[in-house]
C-alpha cells in the first residue's frame, strides 16, 4: 500500500490522504498536478521566474495584447445577449483581468526613466493616449484602490484573489463603456488559432473548467490528467466537446454553478498566466492607429528593457546572501544547509507546493528535505562513549560470553613439588613442637604477659558483679574449626562464672553449637571441684536474626525444647527447669555471653538484643580476627557491648587475674614460638618482595 | 589391660582425621578428600537430626501426639501450628518446578521479615548509636583535661577521640564515589576528595591488617592446639598420658 510521509511531522499517511492525520497539514498541493520535478520543474520555475522578475514586462505584454484586441465596435451583440453581466465565462474573466491590468499601467514607483520618455512621447504623438483625463470616475477609483493595495502589501502573492474581487466588482458595476473594450470571444478564439505555435496564448485557467460529464464540485484534475499535463492537453487541441460552441455552453454552465470566477492561475502548474506575443504576431495583428504610432517607441523600449533586465540580473548576482528575508534566515536549518549550498535569489526559488506554506515562494522546500523518505540517522541513536568505556563494555561482554562458553580442560600442568609449602610447614611444625622440649633443654619458655590488657580488668569486675540468683546465658555461635581458639578463651570466663556458682544456660544459632557447648561444659565440670557446674542447654535456635529478636522478646516462645537435658526434665518442659523458672525475658539473665568467631553474628546479637537486654551486661568472647569490627560497640561512650575478651593473651591475663588454674598456658609456649616464626616468615616474604622489586626496577 | 572407653576411640578417630587433613600439606590426596567428605556428610546429617529434634518434632509432631487433632483447631493453634504448617507445606512446593510458584509466599515472608529485622536492627542498633557516639567523641569533657588528670591520660583520650572522628569521616567519604568528569572523558575525584579518600583508605587498610593479624594468631593457636592434641594422643597410646 502506497504511503506518503507528512512534510511537517513525518507521520505516515495513506497515499490518497489530502491532509495529515496527525498534524492536519496538507499533503497534496493546493495546485493540482504532480510535483514539478526535473526538467518540468526547471522549466516551470524558469517560466515563473520570467514572469515574476519581469513585472515591467507584464504590463507591456498586456499593452501589446490589448493592441491586438479588436476595437470595441466589433463586439458581437450575440455575446452580449447570451451572457448576462456577472455570468461572463471564464475566459472572458481572464480578458477582463488583462484589461484591468492594462488600465493599471506600470507599478507605481517602479517606472523607469525610459518609461517616462515613452509616456512623454505618447502624450505628444497619440491623442488617444491621453486617456487619464478621460478616464471615468469608477475606473479612477479602481486604480486608486489597486495602487493603495499594492503599496500596503509589499509581498502580495495572493494578487489573484484581489483580481477576482476586482473582477466581481467590475462585473457588478460595469458601465457601458467598458463593454466596448472587451473583445468578442469568437474573435479571441480566432486570434488564438492564428497565433504561431511558438507563442501560444496561455489559457491554462481554462483547464479548471470541468468537462460537461463531470459533476460539479469535482473540478479538480485527476491524477491521470495531472500526469498527462495540461500542456499536453492543450497541445492536442481542445477535447471533442470543447469546441467553441461547446466551450461557451460549458462555460456558461460552469459560471452558473461555480460561485466564483475561476482563477487565472492554472492550478496544475501554479504559474501566473503568461501571455507572450511574438513580434510577428504583433506585426500581423491589426493595431489601432495610436499603437502603430508608438511602435518604433516600443522597439526602443524593448531594447532599453533588455538592457535594464541585464543590469538587474547583474545587481542580483552581486547581492549577498544577507539579502535573504529575515524570517527565512531564521528558519534556515543550519545543519541541513551547508555553506556549499548557494542560495538562489528569492525570485528564482521554486514555489512551495505542499504543506501550510503551499503557494509561497522563497520558503524552505519542505518536501525535498523533510518529506523525502530517508533512513534514520545512525548518529542520532549512537551513544557517545569514550575509549575507556568502550573497553570496559568489551570486557564485560567478554565476561558474559565466557559464562556460557564451555570450558575445555586445559593441559595438565607438569607436576612440581610444593617445596615452598613444605618448607613453611616444616618451619611452623618445628616452631610449635620445639617448646615441648624446652624443659628438657633447660629453657623456661615464653614469659606470661606482664601487662594486662585494659579490657580484662573491667570484664573481671563485670562478671564479679553478676547476680548469683540469675542464670548466665552463654551463646555458642561458632563452628568446630574455631573451637581450638574459642574454647581456650571462653573457658576462662565460664570457669569464672562457675566459680561464682552462677548457673549457665547455653544456646546456639548454629547446628553444631550445642555439641560444642556440651563438650566444653562437661570439660569444665570435670575440672571443677565440688558438685560440678550447673548448666542447661537450650539447644539450637533456628531462624537467624529473626529468631534472635524473637528470643530477646520472648525466650519461652522461641525455644521449645532443649539439648541433652538432665534426667527428670522432659524435652517439652525445658522451661520448667529450676535454672529457668524465673526467666521470662532476656533481661532476666544475669549476663549474656556471646562466643563467636564471626563479626556478623556478634553484630546481630548486639543489634537485636539491645532494646530488650535491659541492665544485663553483654559480653563478647571473640576470635582475634573479629575483634576490630566489634570493638567500636565496646569503645563508644554508650556501650552496646559491656565486655570483650579476645585471643589467647587476654585469656591468660583473665585467668591470672581471677586466680584460675592457667589452662591457657598449656599452649602458650607453642603459640608464642609459632607466632614468632610466622612473623619471621612474613618479614622474609617482605624482604624477598622488596628485593625482587628493586631488581626488576634496576633491570628495567 | 586398660578399659577402652568410647572417648578413647573418639580420640583415635579425631587424631586420624586430623592427620588426614594435615596430609594436604604434601599434596591433594585421597586421605584429605575422604576426611573432607566425612566432615561434610556428618555435618549435614547432624544438621538434619538437629532440625528434626529441635524444630520439626516439637513444633509439628508433638502437638498432635500430645493433644490429638482436636486441639489443632483452637484459636491458639492457628497461629502456632496451622499457619506454620501451611507455610512449611508451601515451601516444600519449591521442590517441584510445576508447583514452585506456590512456595513463593513462604519465601516472600522469610525474605521480607528477615530484611526488615536486619535493616531495623542495623539502623537502631548500629547506625544511630555509632553516629551519636562519634559526634560525642570530641565533647569538651574529652577535649580538655579534667582537674587533676594526668596529662598523658588526657592526651591519650584526646588522640583516641580525634582518631575515631577522623577515621569515621574519612572512611565514610572514601565510599562516596561521586566524581567529576574531565575533558578527557575520565571521571576523577577532586583533589580534596582524593586526599580524604586516601586517608580513609589508609584506615581501612589498617583495619584489615589488624583483622588479618588476628586471623593469623587464631590459626597459629588452632595449629598449636591440634599438635597438642596429637601429642596427648600419642602419649596416651604410648601409655605415658
Amino acid at each position: 500500500m502506497a504511503e506518503i510521509r507528512c512534510p511537517m511531522c513525518s507521520a505516515v499517511n495513506h497515499a490518497d490522504a489530502e491532509e495529515c492525520v496527525e498534524c492536519g497539514a496538507r499533503l497534496t498541493p493546493l495546485i493540482a498536478g504532480d510535483e514539478p520535478t526535473g526538467e518540468s520543474r526547471e522549466s516551470g520555475l524558469a517560466a515563473s521566474a520570467e514572469g515574476q522578475t519581469a513585472e515591467g514586462e507584464d504590463w507591456l505584454a498586456r499593452i501589446r495584447r490589448d493592441a491586438e484586441s479588436p476595437p470595441p465596435e466589433e463586439e458581437p451583440e450575440e455575446a452580449a445577449e447570451d451572457i448576462e453581466p456577472g455570468e461572463s465565462p471564464d475566459w472572458l474573466g481572464q480578458l477582463r483581468q488583462a484589461d484591468q491590468a492594462y488600465e493599471e499601467g506600470p507599478p507605481t514607483g517602479d517606472q523607469p526613466d525610459w518609461m517616462d520618455e515613452f509616456v512623454a512621447a505618447g502624450d505628444e504623438e497619440t491623442p488617444e493616449a491621453d486617456q487619464d483625463e478621460e478616464v471615468p470616475e469608477w475606473l479612477a477609483r479602481i486604480r486608486e484602490r489597486t495602487q493603495s493595495k499594492e503599496i500596503s502589501t509589499e509581498i502580495d502573492d495572493d494578487w489573484i484573489s484581489s483580481l477576482r474581487d476586482e473582477e466581481a466588482q467590475l462585473s457588478a458595476e460595469r458601465p457601458a463603456g467598458l463593454e466596448e473594450l472587451e473583445p468578442a470571444p469568437e474573435e479571441d478564439q480566432e486570434e488564438e488559432a492564428d497565433l504561431p505555435q511558438s507563442a501560444p496564448l496561455d489559457l491554462g485557467a481554462l483547464s479548471s473548467v470541468p468537462p460537461p460529464d463531470r459533476p460539479s464540485g469535482e473540478w479538480r484534475l485527476t491524477d491521470e490528467e495531472a500526469e498527462a499535463g495540461v500542456d499536453a492537453e492543450f497541445a492536442t487541441g481542445p477535447p471533442a466537446d470543447f469546441s467553441e460552441e461547446g466551450f461557451r455552453e460549458d462555460a456558461g454552465e460552469v459560471q452558473g454553478e461555480l460561485p466564483h470566477v475561476p482563477a487565472l492561475i492554472p492550478e496544475d502548474t501554479g504559474e501566473k498566466p503568461i501571455i507572450e506575443i511574438d513580434e510577428k504576431v504583433l506585426d500581423s495583428a491589426e493595431l489601432p492607429g495610436w499603437l502603430e504610432q508608438i511602435k518604433p517607441a516600443l522597439a526602443a523600449m524593448e531594447e532599453e528593457e533588455a538592457a535594464f533586465g541585464e543590469d538587474q540580473e547583474d545587481d542580483e548576482d552581486d547581492l549577498a546572501p544577507a539579502t535573504l528575508p529575515s524570517w527565512l534566515e531564521a528558519m534556515r536549518p543550519v545543519d541541513a544547509f551547508r555553506p556549499e549550498i548557494d542560495l538562489e535569489p528569492e525570485d528564482d526559488q521554486p514555489v512551495e507546493s505542499a504543506g501550510p506554506l503551499a503557494g509561497l515562494r522563497g520558503v524552505l522546500m519542505a518536501e525535498p528535505i523533510v518529506a523525502k523518505p530517508r533512513t534514520s540517522s545512525v548518529s542520532a541513536s549512537r551513544l557517545e562513549v569514550t575509549e575507556r568505556q568502550y573497553a570496559q563494555a568489551e570486557l564485560l561482554q567478554r565476561l558474559v560470553e565466557s559464562e556460557s562458553r564451555e570450558v575445555r580442560a586445559g593441559p595438565e600442568k607438569p607436576f612440581t613439588l610444593p617445596i615452598t609449602r613444605w618448607i613453611v610447614t616444616l618451619v611452623l611444625v618445628v616452631a610449635i613442637l620445639l617448646p615441648y622440649g624446652f624443659e628438657q633443654f633447660g629453657f623456661q619458655g615464653f614469659a606470661t604477659p606482664n601487662v594486662q590488657s585494659r579490657d580484662v580488668a573491667p570484664l573481671v569486675s563485670l562478671v564479679n558483679n553478676v547476680p548469683v540468683e540469675q542464670p548466665a546465658l552463654v551463646v555458642f555461635d561458632y563452628t568446630p574449626g574455631y573451637s581450638g581458639e574459642l574454647d581456650t578463651v571462653a573457658r576462662s570466663v565460664l570457669v569464672h562464672l562457675n566459680n561464682r556458682n552462677i548457673p549457665i544456660v547455653t544456646l546456639s544459632t548454629r547446628v553444631t553449637g550445642p555439641p560444642l557447648a556440651e563438650r566444653l561444659m562437661r570439660a569444665i565440670s570435670e575440672e571443677s571441684a565440688g558438685d560440678g557446674i550447673q548448666y542447661l542447654h537450650l539447644g539450637f535456635l533456628s531462624g537467624g536474626p529473626t529468631a534472635i529478636q524473637l528470643f530477646a522478646v520472648s525466650p519461652r516462645d522461641a525455644i521449645l525444647t532443649g539439648f541433652r537435658l538432665p534426667e527428670g526434665l522432659s524435652r517439652q518442659n525445658v522451661w520448667a527447669s529450676p535454672i529457668l523458672q524465673d526467666v521470662r525475658r532476656l533481661s532476666d539473665f544475669g549476663v549474656v555471653v556471646v562466643i563467636t568467631a564471626g563479626t556478623e553474628t556478634a553484630r546481630t546479637w548486639a543489634e537485636q538484643t539491645q532494646p530488650w537486654i535491659g541492665e544485663s551486661p553483654l559480653v563478647m568472647v571473640l576470635s582475634a580476627g573479629a575483634e576490630p569490627l566489634i570493638r567500636p560497640y565496646y569503645e563508644s561512650l554508650n556501650q552496646q557491648v559491656d565486655g570483650v575478651l579476645t585471643g589467647l593473651p587476654s585469656a591468660v591475663a583473665y585467668q591470672q587475674n581471677t586466680g584460675q588454674q592457667a589452662a591457657a598456658l598449656q599452649s602458650w609456649d607453642s603459640f608464642g614460638s609459632g607466632l614468632m616464626m610466622v612473623e619471621i616468615i612474613l618479614l622474609a616474604g617482605i624482604g624477598y618482595g622488596v628485593s625482587r622489586w628493586l631488581l626488576d626496577r634496576r633491570s628495567g | 589391660m586398660p578399659v577402652l572407653s568410647l572417648d578413647f576411640f573418639g580420640m583415635i578417630i579425631a587424631a586420624l582425621l586430623t592427620i588426614m587433613v594435615l596430609s594436604y600439606i604434601i599434596a591433594d590426596n585421597l586421605l584429605f578428600r575422604i576426611a573432607v567428605y566425612i566432615f561434610i556428610g556428618v555435618a549435614s546429617g547432624y544438621a538434619g537430626a538437629i532440625a528434626w529434634h529441635n524444630v520439626i518434632r516439637p513444633a509439628l509432631i508433638d502437638p498432635i501426639l500430645q493433644g490429638g487433632f482436636s486441639t489443632l483447631f483452637n484459636s491458639e493453634a492457628i497461629g502456632t501450628f496451622l499457619i506454620p504448617l501451611l507455610l512449611s507445606i508451601l515451601l516444600l512446593m519449591k521442590l517441584s518446578r510445576t508447583t514452585a510458584r506456590l512456595g513463593t509466599i513462604s519465601v516472600a515472608i522469610l525474605v521480607g521479615v528477615g530484611a526488615a529485622v536486619i535493616v531495623g536492627g542495623a539502623i537502631t542498633g548500629t547506625l544511630i548509636p555509632q553516629s551519636v557516639a562519634t559526634t560525642n567523641a570530641l565533647t569538651p569533657e574529652v577535649a580538655f583535661p579534667a582537674e587533676g588528670e594526668n596529662v598523658a591520660s588526657w592526651l591519650e583520650r584526646l588522640i583516641s577521640a580525634v582518631v575515631v572522628v577522623v577515621a569515621t569521616i574519612t572512611t565514610l567519604l572514601y565510599f562516596r564515589f561521586s566524581a567529576q568528569k574531565e575533558r578527557s572523558g575520565e571521571t576523577r575525584r577532586s583533589r580534596f576528595n582524593a586526599v580524604v579518600a586516601y586517608i580513609g583508605r589508609t584506615f581501612i587498610a589498617v583495619t584489615f591488617g589488624v583483622m588479618y593479624a588476628g586471623a593469623l594468631m587464631a590459626t597459629v593457636l588452632v595449629l598449636a592446639q591440634r599438635f597438642e592434641f596429637l601429642r596427648s594422643v600419642l602419649l596416651m597410646l604410648a601409655g605415658g598420658g
